[in-house]
């Protein structure tokens, strides 16, 4: 990819992946409701026009600053995530420690999902961004542990190296437990599913219980752009980057990429959420030590073949 | 202008609809979630996310007065109804599309709501710290204790600040007040609870039935099965949910009234979800989820023993047991059984 065309390609790409998640994800709604689905894949679209329209209602005394800074952030976050991504060749951000900056870029969401439940001066709210920074507790370390096992296994912490290193063998074959780990992880930043908690019903949509208008729209549509990032880094990680048959590189990517959305989004639709307490549990009882373990095997595998 | 026209019918064919049920009315809710299921027109979870105001029922006058917060703090373009048949609801829901869709009807609504004030929640007045061009520059400067016994310092938007007090561990947290309901998706129509709250945790409660109390003539299962789709819905388990209310409209035949039970009994993942938390009239919420999808009877439970089930519960546990509650009766009514 030429370099001048390269960042608006991706903005692109990620633009095109959060609608088409939307998409396939009403449709899956539409489909356990026994309704047609043609009519349910333009609904994102209405959405967004609807959000455009829309006022931007605002609350007593909020943090006006935080509040809009953070809606928009998101798709910010989500964007700098994709940009380590390589679609065949080298990554737009192409800055040697990728795998590094990707976690530290789902870090940064803590403070963005905080910042959405404080800006509103609201309990709804308020109370949403405590729950996310619980849950954030429960799945940030097993997501670090998950990600460190390819980087292990390739010597290297660019992800260009990690997709040079699965020559033949991918990583999810090797370490199939991390890729389950990172994928309940890009739930878990992206607030979706069994993740969903800090914007759940029972508090009235939580983090989304006082957003109107375009910053409803902006936050939204960056869960979906943060699932799509998420996906994308898990094929240069786990699913061997452009390698596959016939098709160029990118093609590749994409098709992977979309392959895990779809999981993605299957998943979070049969499951219910689970509360901040329950993630804990799953994250520190169970994740935590079947990460730890899966590392082991990466670890001894380097260590053997140094021998 | 004509962009706009455009963007409000291609935005507004499906509207969030803000459901309010008055007491007395379950069946036209019914047939609202009903028609929304059918039309996927979507539940509004709060009043920001709400294009259509729907009032199922009758409201009496408390009830009224807090429709009419909820309606001020809806975003716009915005329309309300009432519906006070389950026959009358798809034609209301017609109309106040067609409200919605009325761009100079809705330019009028929003002629009506000063720049400053729009969409606040009441209390009203203070003065704005906030910068933005949303918040128009109207001075409000001397207005903030209008009313308000704020003691000496004057308080950011006229509210109260949070004050501390001893939590579960013994270390000093701040304490918010915070009102649940009636304007509740999933929650007992014209029921209030005036909760204080350290983080997510109740440590007081207190419950009110707005406008007297009302009895829902309708048919035992019927009420049952409405109570489990509620919980199921709180729960995020929407497929569910969304069975059981089929099941309350009764256009799930009956044997697969077995077969939801069944579903549910077997789901491992919302059994681990919904283990051990606290429940109203009953040991246990899971217990009394499977008895709602059965035939377990439950007595009436009185609302200062429902309320003092919830307190030391997190908000999420408080939802779900109210949810899957037993009807409430009034305080007296318990003492007469006692």
């Amino acid at each position: 990819v030429p370099d001048l065309l390269h960042a608006p390609l991706l903005l692109a790409l990620l633009a095109a992946g959060a609608l088409a998640a939307a998409s396939f994800d009403r449709a899956l709604v539409a489909t356990d409701a026994g309704r047609p689905v043609r009519p349910a894949l333009a609904e994102p679209l209405q959405d967004a026009a609807r959000l455009l329209v829309q006022r931007r209602r605002t609350t007593v005394a909020p943090d006006a600053l935080l509040w809009r800074v953070s809606a928009g952030s998101l798709l910010v976050v989500a964007a700098l995530m994709l940009a380590v991504v390589p679609l065949g060749g080298r990554p737009l951000l192409d800055i040697g420690v990728s795998v590094v900056w990707f976690n530290a870029m789902d870090v940064l969401l803590w403070a963005v999902f905080w910042l959405l439940g404080w800006g509103p001066n609201s309990a709804y709210a308020l109370v949403g961004g405590y729950r996310f920074l619980a849950q954030a507790l429960a799945y940030e370390l097993p997501l670090m542990f998950a990600v460190t096992a390819p980087a292990v296994l390739a010597g290297s912490l660019d992800v260009a190296a990690v997709v040079a290193a699965q020559q033949g063998l991918w990583n999810v074959v090797v370490v199939p437990v991390a890729f389950v780990v990172f994928l309940l992880g890009v739930l878990g930043f992206s607030a979706v599913g069994p993740f969903a908690h800090p914007a759940a019903p029972d508090l009235a949509g939580g983090l989304l219980a006082e957003l109107s208008g375009i910053d409803r729209l902006l936050v939204l549509a960056g869960r979906y752009a943060l699932l799509v990032a998420g996906a994308a880094f898990s094929v240069p990680l786990f699913l061997g980057g452009g390698a596959g048959p016939v098709l160029p590189d990118a093609a590749w990517v994409l098709v992977k990429t979309a392959a895990v959305l779809a999981l993605l989004l299957v998943v979070r639709r049969r499951l219910p959420v689970l509360r901040g307490d329950r993630l804990l549990e799953l994250g520190f009882l169970v994740l935590l030590p079947l990460t730890l373990l899966q590392l082991l095997v990466p670890s001894l595998l380097v260590v053997g073949s140094a021998r | 202008v004509e962009l706009t026209r455009r963007l409000l019918r291609y935005g507004y064919q499906r509207p969030h609809v803000l459901l309010v049920e008055a007491p007395g009315a379950a069946s036209v809710r019914y047939a609202a979630e009903q028609v929304l299921d059918e039309r996927a027109w979507k539940q509004a979870a709060s009043a920001a996310d709400g294009d259509v105001l729907l009032v199922c029922g009758r409201a009496g006058p408390d009830l009224q007065e807090q429709v009419d917060r909820a309606w001020e703090q809806m975003p716009g373009p915005r329309a309300r109804a009432t519906a006070r048949q389950p026959d009358d609801v798809a034609r209301e829901l017609d109309a106040a599309r067609d409200r919605l869709h009325d761009l100079g009807e809705q330019r009028a609504d929003a002629g009506t709501r000063p720049p400053a004030h729009d969409d606040e929640t009441p209390p009203a007045g203070g003065e704005h710290q906030a910068a933005g061009h949303d918040m128009g520059d109207h001075d409000m400067g001397g207005h903030d204790m209008d009313g308000h016994d704020m003691g000496s310092m004057a308080m950011p938007g006229g509210l109260g600040m949070a004050t501390t007090g001893p939590d579960r561990d013994g270390l000093a947290l701040d304490v918010l007040h915070v009102q649940l309901g009636p304007v509740l998706p999933h929650w007992p129509a014209g029921l209030l609870a005036e909760l204080s709250v350290q983080g997510d945790v109740v440590t007081a409660a207190s419950l009110r039935q707005l406008d007297g109390w009302s009895r829902d003539a309708g048919d035992d299962r019927v009420q049952r099965l409405d109570r489990a789709a509620a919980v199921l819905a709180l729960a995020g388990a929407e497929r569910h949910a969304r069975r059981t209310r089929r099941a309350r409209d009764a256009t799930l035949p009956a044997h697969e009234l077995a077969d939801l039970h069944r579903a549910v009994a077997r789901d491992r993942v919302l059994r681990w979800s919904l283990a051990r938390l606290p429940a109203v009239g009953a040991d246990d919420l899971w217990t009394q989820l499977l008895g709602l999808l059965s035939d377990g009877t439950a007595a009436p439970v009185g609302l200062d023993a429902a309320a003092h089930a919830l307190v030391g519960a997190e908000l999420t546990a408080v939802r779900l047991a109210l949810a899957a509650a037993p009807s409430l009766s009034a305080p007296d009514r318990e003492d007469a059984r006692a």
